[in-house]
C-alpha cells in the first residue's frame, strides 16, 4: 500500500502565457504608459511634480485672517490678527444682539492656509500651549450646515487656564464640509486632487465661548451647534466664489 | 528559412522592459534624490532620506540574485498582471504621491508576472527596502497619534534637567526653561530618526544574516527603537538646556547645523554596536537540546 504523500503547500495559480508573450504585454503596457504620461514631460520640460496641484481662489482665504467675519444674530465688536506660534490668526470677538442668549461675548480665531502647500497640522496643539489649557469634557458635535448640505463634525471641549474658562468648538472647515482631524482633510484633499487636479482648501476655525470655572459645558452644547453651523457657513461663503 | 521572430534574441525583451522603466521612473528617481540631498522639497519626504543608501542597496542585492532570478521557471502569476495595472493607473493621475507609490508595486508586479510568487520571495528583501524608501504623506497621517510619545520625551527630557539642577517646568510638549520655551514637535521627537534607524537596523539585519533567528531579531529591533527613543531624549534635554542659558550658538548647532547630523551618525554607529554585542552574546534560539542517554 502506498503511503498517501503529505499534502504539499498549495501551488500558485500560473496563467499559461508563454514567456515571451508576457514580456511583450508588460512592454506595450510600459510603453502605453510612457508615451501617455511621461512623454510629453521630457518634451515640454514640464515633470508632472513641478506642476503639481494649486488651490483655486488662494487670495480668498487670505480676508478671513485679515477683514473680521459678519455673523447674523452678532455684532462683531472687535478684530485683530494675532501671532500663536509663529501662526498669524485672525481673532474676532462678538456681543449678541439677544439679550436672552445664554452666552453674551464670544470669540472666533480663524486660520486660513498660508499658502498652496501647508497642511492642517498642530494648530490644536499650539493654541492649548500658547493658552496653558487644561482640557476636560471632551466630546464631537455634528453642525449641520443646511445651505451647503455639509455634515461638520467638531471637538468640543472646556479649557480652563488661571484667568478664565472657555467652552471650546474647534474643526477644520472646506467647502463640502469640515472634521477636526487633519487625517479627514488629507483624504478629501485626494480625492479633490484626483478628481479635479486641485486642492482642498481648508480654515481652523476655534470658536470661545467664555463660562464661569467649572461649569458644566452641556448645557452650551445647542448655542455652540447653532453658532458652529453658521460660522461655517459664512466661512464657506467667503473661500468659494459665487457663480 | 527560420522566421524573424526566433531571430529576436530573448535578452532584448528584458533590456526593453528595463529601458522602459528607466524612461519612466528615473526622472522620478532623479527627483527624489535631489529633494533629499537638498531638502527641497517637504519635511515629509525628509522623512525617507534613508533611501539614498537604501535604493542602492536594494538594487546591488537584487543584482547579486541575477543567477538564481534566470534559474527560476518563468511563470507568470495573475495577480502581476493586476500589480502591473493598479501601478500604471497609479502613475497616469500625475499626482506625485501615487507616482511615488507605484513604483514598489510595479517592481512587484513585474515579479509576479515574470517568476511568480518564487520570483517575489527571491527579490523580497529589495522590494520592502524600496517600499519603505518611497516618499508617502505617511508622516503626515501619523502625527497626530505621536502625541503620547512626545509628551513622554518632554517629561523624561525635563527630568534629567531637573537632575543636573536646571530649573525646568514641563507643560504638555513644552519645556520651559528661564523663560525659554523648547517645544518638541514631531520631527523633533525624533520620528525621523526612529524610521531611519529602523531602516538602518533591517539593512544590518539582512547583511548580517541574523534575520533567520526571530529571538536575535525581536531584541535588535526592540534596541533600535529604544536607543532611537534614548537619544531623542538626550537630544531634546541639552536643546533645551542650551537654549534656556542663552547659549544659541549650541543650540543651532545642535538643532540645524552639523550636531544633528554628528548625532544622527552616533545613533546608527551604535546600532552597529548593539548589533555585534547580540551577535556574540545572544544565541539563535532559546530551545533547549535534550540530551538522551545513548547519544553520549
Amino acid at each position: 500500500m502506498t503511503p498517501t504523500p503529505h499534502p504539499s503547500s498549495p501551488k500558485p495559480p500560473v496563467l499559461a502565457l508563454s514567456d515571451r508573450w508576457v514580456k511583450r504585454g508588460i512592454l506595450l503596457v510600459l510603453a502605453t504608459l510612457a508615451v501617455l504620461a511621461i512623454a510629453p514631460a521630457y518634451w515640454t520640460g514640464q515633470w508632472p511634480w513641478v506642476t503639481s496641484p494649486q488651490v483655486e481662489h488662494i487670495d480668498r482665504l487670505q480676508p478671513l485672517r485679515e477683514a473680521g467675519l459678519e455673523i447674523p444674530g452678532w455684532s462683531l465688536e472687535g478684530h485683530q490678527v494675532i501671532t500663536i506660534n509663529k501662526q498669524e490668526w485672525g481673532l474676532n470677538e462678538y456681543t449678541a444682539l439677544d439679550p436672552a442668549a445664554p452666552v453674551q461675548q464670544i470669540a472666533l480665531l480663524l486660520h486660513p492656509q498660508p499658502w498652496h502647500s501647508n497642511q492642517p497640522q498642530v494648530e490644536w496643539v499650539d493654541l492649548i500651549g500658547a493658552q496653558n489649557w487644561q482640557i476636560d469634557s471632551r466630546q464631537r458635535l455634528t453642525l449641520n450646515d443646511g445651505t451647503n448640505g455639509a455634515r461638520v463634525k467638531a471637538n468640543f471641549f472646556r479649557g480652563q487656564s488661571d484667568r478664565q474658562a472657555f467652552a471650546v468648538l474647534q474643526w477644520y472647515t472646506w467647502p463640502s464640509g469640515g472634521h477636526p482631524s487633519p487625517g479627514r482633510w488629507f483624504w478629501v484633499n485626494q480625492r479633490s486632487q484626483l478628481a479635479t487636479h486641485t486642492l482642498t482648501p481648508w480654515v481652523a476655525v476655534t470658536l470661545l465661548l467664555p463660562i464661569p470655572p467649572l461649569e458644566d459645558i452641556t448645557t452650551y452644547q445647542p448655542l455652540t451647534t447653532n453658532l458652529g453651523a453658521l460660522i461655517h457657513q459664512q466661512v464657506v461663503d467667503v473661500m468659494t466664489p459665487k457663480s | 528559412m527560420p522566421s524573424s521572430r526566433h531571430a529576436l534574441p530573448r535578452f532584448s525583451l528584458n533590456w526593453a522592459i528595463a529601458a522602459l522603466l528607466m524612461v519612466l521612473y528615473g526622472p522620478l528617481l532623479l527627483h527624489w534624490v535631489d529633494g533629499w540631498l537638498n531638502k527641497s522639497i517637504s519635511i515629509q519626504h525628509e522623512y525617507f532620506s534613508h533611501g539614498l543608501i537604501g535604493l542602492p542597496f536594494a538594487a546591488y542585492i537584487a543584482w547579486t540574485k541575477r543567477q538564481t532570478w534566470q534559474q527560476l521557471p518563468n511563470q507568470c502569476h495573475p495577480l502581476g498582471i493586476g500589480l502591473v495595472v493598479v501601478a500604471s493607473l497609479m502613475y497616469l493621475t500625475r499626482l506625485t504621491d501615487w507616482m511615488n507609490l507605484s513604483l514598489p508595486i510595479m517592481l512587484a508586479g513585474l515579479c509576479l508576472c515574470l517568476k511568480s510568487t518564487a520570483g517575489l520571495r527571491l527579490q523580497a528583501i529589495s522590494l520592502i527596502l524600496v517600499a519603505l524608501a518611497t516618499p508617502t504623506q505617511l508622516p503626515y497621517l501619523i502625527e497626530p497619534y505621536i502625541l503620547p510619545l512626545q509628551r513622554f520625551i518632554a517629561a523624561v527630557a525635563g527630568f534629567l534637567l531637573t537632575q543636573v539642577g536646571v530649573n525646568v517646568t514641563v507643560e504638555q510638549i513644552y519645556l520651559y526653561v528661564n523663560d525659554q520655551t523648547v517645544e518638541v514637535a514631531p520631527h523633533c521627537a525624533g520620528l525621523k530618526m526612529l524610521f531611519t534607524s529602523l531602516y538602518v537596523a533591517i539593512m544590518l539585519a539582512y547583511w548580517t544574516g541574523i534575520y533567520t533567528s526571530r529571538l536575535r531579531m525581536g531584541l535588535f529591533f526592540g534596541g533600535t527603537v529604544l536607543i532611537s527613543v534614548v537619544g531623542n531624549i538626550i537630544r531634546n534635554a541639552l536643546l533645551s538646556y542650551f537654549h534656556g542659558m542663552g547659549h544659541t550658538g549650541a543650540f543651532v548647532w545642535l538643532h540645524e547645523s552639523w550636531g544633528g547630523d554628528l548625532y544622527s551618525a552616533l545613533m546608527l554607529l551604535s546600532l552597529i554596536v548593539l548589533l555585534r554585542l547580540i551577535r556574540q552574546w545572544i544565541p539563535e534560539t532559546l530551545s533547549l537540546t535534550m540530551q538522551t542517554p545513548s547519544s553520549v
